[in-house]
């Protein structure tokens, strides 16, 4: 099981589409700094890794935020895409532990 | 500093990801410093060429007029320190229209391959 | 914010993991980029929650957390200073890679004296040294982690 973070806003850059181009059925990404914008559930209809992430979730990719970056961006409170968590530092520090090792994407 | 190796598998190895294009950033000239660091060591290791890093691929280079170190160069010399497992994503080349014809070295491989190369490391350094 | 949120779920560590020994390679400067705060962050919590750190290995724009002369403003944080408290108080293993911040001008007081130049800045706890301790901290450490 790999952990992959995300930390580049997945309107400006590539990095989390190219992360779900490999993320496998037992792996974890976790979006953190600017990665979180990439977790925005939307009104106004499906992004380009909106149903990536749904396919990857329904096979069991975990998918996570760093709670204290959405509130640093006022996401606090904000509707995010089905499949993620919310998760801590100490919750970073577990999926770490957890993974067989880990990739970052940036 | 003195550290107790530890009771670690014998078989650990470390896989570098190169995702960024040379000379823009440091980040592809510092990245291939680590993987020649680490053959040097004697350590088992492999590199992966994804996405930006694809760039890095093409010869050959002539850095001169920018005032860079040539990246084609210095990556020429991974064989040297014994790093032969150089795996090249297929998908990112096709994405940038490049074809196996582009590339001067490494071994083009599969989505399929770069997520068994992932999930069978042991130590990953993302460059 | 559109619609309103079912909560999210909150993940929480559900067993106790075995403790791990980490390597973090931080490549962000202070500031300019985020990289380097959450690699702070990761370390505390590691540490707080039973793990033990391995090594720092601080490399490409990463150095400049080793700089003495990285000074923030008075109502803000020290990046550089919270690095060498952590340090201090957990006796961390802390290296900077020596070429790569000889070339972005964080030198020892050794270092300077060998270039011929004034001013060492390199705070202390940091050891400069060569990849070779990455490479080490790679193959030594239960997980290592890049923050970029």
């Amino acid at each position: 099981m790999l952990l992959h973070t995300v930390n580049k806003s997945a309107f400006d850059n590539s990095g989390l589409g190219d992360c779900l181009r490999v993320a496998a059925p037992n792996d974890a990404v976790l979006l953190i700094e600017n990665g979180v914008y990439g977790a925005l559930n939307s009104s106004q209809g499906e992004t380009a890794h909106s149903q990536s992430i749904k396919q990857l979730n329904a096979n069991g990719t975990r998918f996570f935020v760093l709670k204290a970056d959405c509130e640093a961006r006022g996401l606090g409170g904000a509707a995010l895409l089905p499949a993620f968590q919310t998760t801590d530092d100490a919750g970073f520090v577990a999926l770490a532990a957890e993974a067989s090792a880990i990739q970052s994407w940036y | 500093m003195d550290k107790q190796a530890t009771d670690k598998p014998a078989n650990k190895d470390i896989l570098l990801v190169f995702r960024h294009a040379p000379y823009g950033n440091a980040l592809a000239r510092e990245g291939l410093e680590a993987a020649l660091a680490c053959g040097a060591m004697g350590a088992k290791t492999s590199v992966l060429y994804i996405n930006e890093g694809i760039w890095q691929l093409l010869a050959p280079q002539d850095s001169g007029a920018i005032d860079c170190k040539n990246q084609a160069a210095m990556a020429s010399a991974l064989p040297l320190y014994d790093v032969d497992d150089i795996w090249v994503d297929e998908a990112s080349l096709k994405q940038r229209n490049l074809s196996s014809a582009d590339i001067n070295h490494g071994k083009i491989i599969t989505t399929a391959r770069v997520q068994e190369l992932l999930a069978t490391s042991n130590s990953i350094l993302s460059f | 914010m559109p619609g309103n949120p079912t909560p999210t779920k909150l993940f929480k560590k559900q067993q106790t993991t075995s403790p791990m020994n980490f390597s973090l390679l931080i490549l962000g400067p202070p500031y300019s980029t985020q990289a380097s705060a959450t690699a702070l962050r990761f370390a505390r919590a590691a540490l707080a929650n039973g793990h033990s750190i391995y090594r720092l290995f601080f490399y490409h724009d990463g150095v400049h957390n080793a700089s003495a002369l990285v000074t923030a403003a008075q109502d803000e944080n020290s990046l550089p200073q919270q690095w060498q408290a952590l340090i201090e108080q957990h006796h961390l293993d802390s290296v900077v890679c020596i070429a790569a911040a000889t070339r972005r001008g964080v030198l020892s007081e050794q270092e300077v004296k060998r270039h011929g130049k004034t001013g060492g800045n390199l705070i202390d706890g940091h050891e400069l040294s060569g990849l070779g301790q990455l490479v080490d901290a790679s193959l030594n450490a239960d997980r290592v982690i890049t923050f970029g």
